[in-house]
């Protein structure tokens, strides 16, 4: 019956297969449709991990379908029983059901950036650290995460698109230590909107702009980013990889021919790194330096090396940014 | 009123407008204001609404084990195949013309198995056609059957197995089904 998604009954049924199935299907769907309409957000993703947009969705929601092995129950089930208010009518159910499958959407896209990005995992980090200081907190809207003040609960009006959110002068980013407080004020004064700041966005206009990403946290307060400083640690931590790269020459794991594949491939990373992020799988970038191979040849000779040299890149890029 | 609605109202909008205030309900009916949040909440409503393919279902069932636990294809009529051998990657290198044999490459072959060895589907690819033969090792005629080539969904009807399916382009699926109609009693004769 077209419409009558039936997501309470569904959920209170969940020990039936059939009811299961249809809530797994549910959630895709939920979760295909959010990417798709964030499709321009998540594109990076998609290329780096070679998977496509409904692969991408499936791997989402995987977690709300696994048992808890404290009480044998589905994720899902437990979020389900402990939502306040009380999910009491399918309205209920159905906002719920997609409220939790954005949210797992989420939190899947923000671990896969960190994962292949260790620029943007910095600036999470020190944009939690923000506004935990400025008293903010995250709120969902129509899936995508906001920061807004800790008092406030509902959203009301509309919130600010990308466009325009993109417009708000570089100054309001500048002063670091007042950065939300700054947007906000911009908000009200400037423009009709809640009082929201798109949590992405503002990973990104950090990330697009260097010069500004220096935030507070516990460790650093005054350590100014430049570009400059931003080029010295990938070139540092690149450096030390390759010291790495080298002692597999000496003990005859890769020939000197191989070490330099190597070396431009990661120079290439780096410089993506440095530049916004990687932009397609691993095995493009070196295919495109050692062109005589083909995947099956990288897939077996060379996969895991390049993975571990990846690894090491992104660990020491975090630890010269510490 | 633009200041007074919130995602809950968008929410209700388009999937419970009889829960939405009727001034809420009057203003969204008559407003640009939301259009991009109630489109939004229409796409998934429709999205909600659309079968899911069998492709999608496979996908689900190899990630989530607490779908592929229970889900059996044969409950819905599905076979799946797979390619015997796995495509030849394309070679980098660079091949002149005059050491290229473009008789060689005019046709080309493919077979494919489901788990049980039961069916073959062998595509034969020539120039700017294929053909299409669905057999059984258990030396039946299958009639009244769908083949659905994969990741493409492109789904044909063939009455039964004896002659092949054309077509007037090349194909290269990845996986085949085959999906047959069990309401007919007859699917499947012994031959």
């Amino acid at each position: 019956m077209k419409d009558d998604f039936q997501v309470l009954f569904l959920l209170n049924n969940i020990e039936n297969q059939k009811s299961l199935n249809k809530l797994i299907e549910l959630s895709y769907k939920i979760a295909y449709h959010y990417l798709n309409f964030n499709v321009k957000r998540i594109k990076r993703l998609l290329e780096f991990e070679g998977i496509t947009l409904k692969e991408f969705a499936i791997e989402s929601i995987e977690m709300l379908f696994i048992k808890n092995p404290k009480n044998e129950q589905f994720e899902i089930i437990n979020s389900f029983r402990n939502w306040q208010p009380p999910i009491e009518t399918d309205a209920d159910a159905l906002n719920f059901l997609i409220k939790i499958t954005h949210s797992r959407v989420e939190q899947h896209i923000s671990k896969a950036f960190r994962d292949i990005d260790p620029f943007y995992s910095k600036i999470l980090n020190q944009l939690f650290y923000l506004m935990k200081t400025n008293n903010c907190k995250k709120l969902n809207y129509l899936g995508r995460q906001y920061i807004v003040k800790n008092d406030i609960d509902i959203l009301h009006g509309k919130v600010i698109n990308d466009d325009d959110f993109n417009k708000i002068p570089l100054n309001n980013f500048a002063d670091r230590k007042n950065l939300l407080q700054n947007i906000f004020d911009y908000i009200q004064k400037e423009t009709d909107y809640a009082q929201a700041i798109p949590f992405d966005q503002l990973i990104f206009k950090l990330k697009a702009n260097v010069a500004i990403t220096s935030m507070p946290d516990e460790d650093s307060i005054s350590i100014e980013f430049d570009e400059n400083h931003v080029e010295a640690i990938v070139n540092k931590a690149l450096e030390d990889v390759l010291i790495k790269v080298k002692e597999y020459v000496q003990k005859d794991k890769i020939t000197e021919y191989e070490f330099d594949i190597f070396k431009e491939t990661l120079y290439e990373i780096a410089i993506d790194l440095k530049d916004g992020g990687i932009n397609r799988g691993l095995h493009k970038y070196f295919l495109d330096h050692y062109t005589e191979i083909n995947f099956e040849i990288y897939k077996e000779k060379y996969q895991y090396k390049l993975e571990y040299f990846f690894k090491l890149l992104k660990e020491n890029i975090i630890q010269l940014l510490k | 009123m633009k200041k007074n609605i919130n995602e809950i109202d968008l929410f209700y909008f388009v999937f419970f407008p009889h829960l939405l205030s009727k001034d809420k309900l009057f203003y969204l009916k008559n407003t640009i204001d939301f259009s991009d949040e109630i489109s939004f909440y229409s796409d998934l409503k429709n999205e909600l609404n659309r079968d899911i393919s069998v492709n999608e279902r496979e996908l689900i069932s190899k990630r989530i084990k607490s779908y592929s636990g229970h889900y059996e294809p044969q409950e819905d009529n599905f076979i799946y195949l797979h390619p015997f051998q796995l495509p030849v990657k394309k070679n980098n290198n660079f091949i002149l013309a005059a050491a290229s044999d473009t008789n060689q490459k005019s046709i080309s072959t493919r077979t494919y198995f489901d788990e049980d060895k039961i069916y073959i589907v062998k595509i034969i690819n020539f120039e700017n056609s294929s053909k299409i033969f669905v057999f059984s090792t258990m030396y039946e005629i299958i009639k009244d059957f769908d083949i659905i080539i994969e990741p493409q969904d492109l789904q044909y009807h063939l009455e039964d197995n004896i002659k092949p399916l054309e077509l007037n382009f090349n194909i290269e699926p990845e996986n085949i089904i085959l999906k047959f109609n069990l309401s007919n009693k007859n699917s499947y004769t012994k031959s």
